[in-house]
């Protein structure tokens, strides 16, 4: 009797489970377009949204690409008059990338943002772009009639861009954590859309979810080490030597010192020498040296750049109020002067850094 | 009336008259049947009258000619014999060229050993008979087992014959413990049958169990093992089979000595070994003939197996169903596409060839070996590549369901396949309702089942379900055998360790 009990209670269970998240809306899979690249745009005060769907598979080595846009004064609106125009239902379950259009940037990302994440279809770990200076339903267009496949082509940037740093922090969760946590700061990489070729140069930086700056390559460099997010990436010297950083470490410790706030940055990493531009190209202990300390004076430049920026634009583009907030004392200090405590705060540098040789460079015997 | 009285036998339930032992009455009994022999022989001197009694085919007349007859012409203490009593004793005591003689009690056990093929000297006189094992009726012979074949390992297996199935345990098992009870059951064919088991190992507990379960069965006949089987089970209601079968002496060995009973019935060419559990039912004799590290990937893949020619079907319909998100896109795109002109759901398609596929496997089980080839051509064919084609199924569908059999197929126990067979549907019933959340449920009702299902005392699931590791060592990996150092919990109570 009991094991009935519990089997009846369960299959109610299903019922219940089901219909709460929507599963008895089933629906066969050629019922369904999938979209892979989403377009958001804010333009003449509406918004445009741009999506890009794919048809095909098997029989086809490329598959056939459709577009299709809407608009509506609020997104509901616009996404419900995106499900409307197609003909068949529309799933984000396989949107993998979400393109923000300038206008949009620069309206404020907060409310798309939300929404996106209030649909439980949606991928969490989906990246979010920014487009810089250009619409995103441009770039969907033009997919379209160049038969270009640019969810390929985003997917294989994301993975060069993998190879660099340790993790993409511009998914729609991440960022949305951002904004629920009170943050009025993030960066998200852009997108540069030029001659029909999409290309990844650095962040573009929000403040109060609005952007207000695009930041370059070496920046952005400097924000990510800031951050300890780099996991390998190359540098050239001015003195025309080029190393691959490896194994980077950042550790920012904050002090209160004379009513200021002293951030110590302490970079330590390992570097490996492919070119020195010296004619002999051999390495000994003095060129190691000479080229040990170009790259301390590099990275520091970097590092203060990357500083420089973000205190020029007030942008706390590497999350130091998270640091600063496990510190009581600090954070207390910070009471009247939380939106723009970076004016206020100095940074020093230390690097510790080792210089190895790779095989290139071993001495002719 | 004190006579009548004491011939009363109370039997099962029913008064029965008990009848003496006469050799008119079986005249009369068998008067229609012409393979049943009832002959009066006399002896050579004093022409002490006996009759003979025995079934034409299954008696060794050679045997019984040499054996039991001959005596009256060459033995001089037959021939002395002045009366039934005396000649009742020589012959019994070994004046009869014959080692396997018995006292007869009753009629009923007369007539019971004539059936199975023994033959019988009555004395009427003395209202008594002497039974001869002089059986010799048409048998297989032993060879390979057709379900359990191995590599490496011994080749012979069980066959219809009780006696030639016992001696095979026995060639095995050459322990003074091994102890082998015979009893019969049905009221009409009087099936013998035997426990075996070894009694310094085994629970007595799960003996008598036994015993009392067999003797409560009361049919007229036990045609097929599912009569049996459903009296000794614990669980009748329960798919999942409860007594384990085996035609391999070997294992059947191996069970034995881990402290299990072995139920062995005449007319069956297999073994039933309880108490029985999962684990077991997983295990093949391939694994102990392998390396150990090969027995545990077969074993592992074997148990992944399980898993997936359950759920499979179901997780077909759910993904493409309710959980689209799962699939990869490019497999998702395929999929999409290779559905696009097919008018039917996932559901549909995925029942419909589950369907098919239960039908072409029952219709290869009833035809000729002949025609089987052919059929399995025109199924394959018919199902794989014209139903495609016709756009009534998609390919993904084929590859879930061909997949899901063959997945099925590499069960050992063809009981645990069959039950398999069924759950796969309900599996599959819960997943087009209620997607993912279904397969759950259905998953969560059926290790409660499983959990739920007591064999002799012993857990089904056990050892998975034991708080003690020492006896994991033979579950999903097989270990080396200096390992097996326990038998398994809860089978053998007093006697747990097998090695040193």
């Amino acid at each position: 009797m009991k094991k009935i009990i519990l089997g009846i209670g369960l299959l109610l269970l299903c019922f219940a489970m089901g219909g709460c998240s929507k599963d008895f809306n089933k629906k066969e899979i050629n019922e369904i377009d999938m979209i892979r690249v989403l377009g958001i745009d804010f333009i003449d005060n509406q918004y445009s949204i741009s999506a890009l769907y794919g048809i095909g598979g098997s029989e086809t080595i490329n598959e056939d690409l459709e577009t299709i846009e809407a608009k509506g004064d609020t997104l509901f609106e616009a996404f419900e008059q995106l499900k409307k125009e197609n003909k068949k239902d529309l799933s984000y379950a396989f949107t993998n990338f979400f393109l923000i259009g300038q206008g949009l940037a620069e309206h404020g990302i907060d409310e798309t943002v939300r929404f996106l994440i209030s649909d439980e279809t949606i991928k969490i770990n989906a990246l979010m772009y920014v487009i810089k200076e250009e619409d995103a339903a441009t770039i969907i267009k033009d997919a379209k009639e160049e038969k270009e496949m640019i969810q390929d082509d985003l997917k294989t940037m994301v993975s060069k861009r993998l190879d660099s740093i340790t993790r993409n922090e511009n998914t729609v969760l991440w960022i949305f954590e951002g904004i629920e946590g009170g943050k009025s700061s993030t960066v998200i990489p852009y997108i540069n859309y030029e001659d029909k070729k999409l290309g990844m140069s650095g962040y573009a930086a929000f403040y109060d979810n609005k952007l207000v700056a695009y930041l370059d390559e070496d920046t952005s460099l400097g924000v990510d080490l800031l951050k300890g997010i780099v996991k390998s990436c190359p540098i050239y010297l001015p003195s025309g030597s080029g190393l691959t950083l490896h194994n980077v470490k950042t550790v920012l410790t904050p002090s209160l010192q004379s009513n200021s706030i002293h951030i110590n940055v302490q970079l330590r990493f390992d570097s490996v020498l492919r070119s020195i531009s010296y004619p002999n190209q051999v390495m000994n202990n003095e060129i190691r040296e000479k080229i040990k300390e170009e790259q301390t004076l590099y990275m520091i430049k970097l590092l203060e750049q990357a500083v420089s920026a973000s205190q020029t634009i007030n942008v706390d583009m590497f999350h130091l109020s998270d640091i600063l907030e496990n510190n009581t004392t600090i954070w207390n200090a910070l009471r009247n002067h939380k939106g723009d405590f970076l004016q206020f705060t100095k940074f020093d540098y230390t690097i510790e850094s080792r210089v190895t040789k790779s095989s290139v460079l071993e001495e002719w015997r | 009336m004190l006579y009548i009285l004491l011939f009363i036998i109370h039997s099962k339930g029913r008064m029965v008259l008990q009848q003496l032992i006469e050799s008119q009455y079986l005249k009369n009994l068998f008067t229609k049947s012409g393979d049943v022999l009832v002959r009066e022989i006399k002896t050579a001197k004093y022409k002490v009258p006996m009759h003979i009694f025995c079934v034409d085919g299954l008696v060794n007349s050679a045997v019984f000619d040499q054996a039991i007859l001959r005596p009256f012409a060459d033995n001089t203490a037959v021939r002395e014999c002045k009366n039934q009593q005396e000649l009742y004793d020589a012959l019994f005591t070994g004046m009869a060229y014959h080692g396997f003689a018995s006292k007869v009690k009753d009629m009923d056990q007369l007539i019971q050993g004539v059936m199975s093929g023994m033959a019988g000297l009555i004395f009427d006189e003395l209202h008594d008979a002497i039974l001869f094992d002089v059986r010799g009726f048409d048998k297989r012979s032993v060879s390979e087992p057709s379900d359990e074949g191995v590599m490496k390992g011994a080749k012979d297996c069980f066959i219809e014959v009780l006696r030639t199935n016992t001696a095979l345990i026995r060639r095995r098992i050459r322990s003074r413990y091994l102890v082998i009870e015979q009893m019969t059951v049905g009221r009409v064919n009087r099936a013998d049958i035997a426990i075996a088991y070894l009694s310094n190992i085994v629970d007595m507990e799960n003996v008598e169990q036994l015993k009392k379960a067999i003797k409560k069965i009361d049919i007229d006949n036990t045609p097929t093992p599912a009569f049996i089987e459903e009296f000794i089970s614990s669980n009748r209601s329960s798919i999942f089979p409860q007594v384990m079968y085996t035609q391999r002496p070997d294992r059947c060995s191996s069970n034995l000595t881990d402290g299990r009973v072995a139920l062995i019935i005449d007319g069956m060419p297999f073994v039933y070994i309880l108490p029985c559990q999962f684990p077991i039912l997983m295990q093949s004799p391939e694994d102990y003939a392998e390396n150990f590290v090969i027995g545990s990937c077969l074993r592992t893949i074997r148990y992944l197996a399980f898993i997936l020619t359950i759920i499979l079907p179901g997780l077909y319909i759910a993904i493409t169903t309710f959980q689209h998100q799962m699939l990869p896109i490019e497999q998702a795109l395929s999929i999409q596409n290779a559905k696009v002109n097919v008018p039917f759901s996932s559901a549909v398609e995925v029942f419909g060839l589950l369907l098919s596929f239960e039908i072409i496997i029952e219709a290869g089980l009833r035809l000729p070996k002949t025609v089987g080839q052919a059929m399995s051509i025109v199924g394959g064919l018919v199902v794989g590549q014209a139903a495609v084609s016709a756009n009534l199924i998609s390919p993904a569908v084929v590859i879930v369901i061909a997949f899901t059999g063959i997945a099925g197929f590499t069960l050992p126990n063809q009981d645990l396949a069959n039950a398999v067979r069924v759950l796969r549907f309900g599996i599959a019933l819960l997943a087009t309702f209620f997607g993912f959340f279904g397969i759950v449920i259905g998953i969560t009702l059926i290790i409660i089942h499983l959990c739920s299902l007591d064999n002799y005392g012993v857990a089904y699931l056990s050892p998975f379900v034991d708080a003690e590791h020492k006896t994991h060592k033979d579950t999903l990996f097989r270990f080396p055998v200096r390992y097996f150092k326990y038998r398994p919990e809860g089978i053998a109570r007093d006697n747990h360790r097998k090695q040193k």
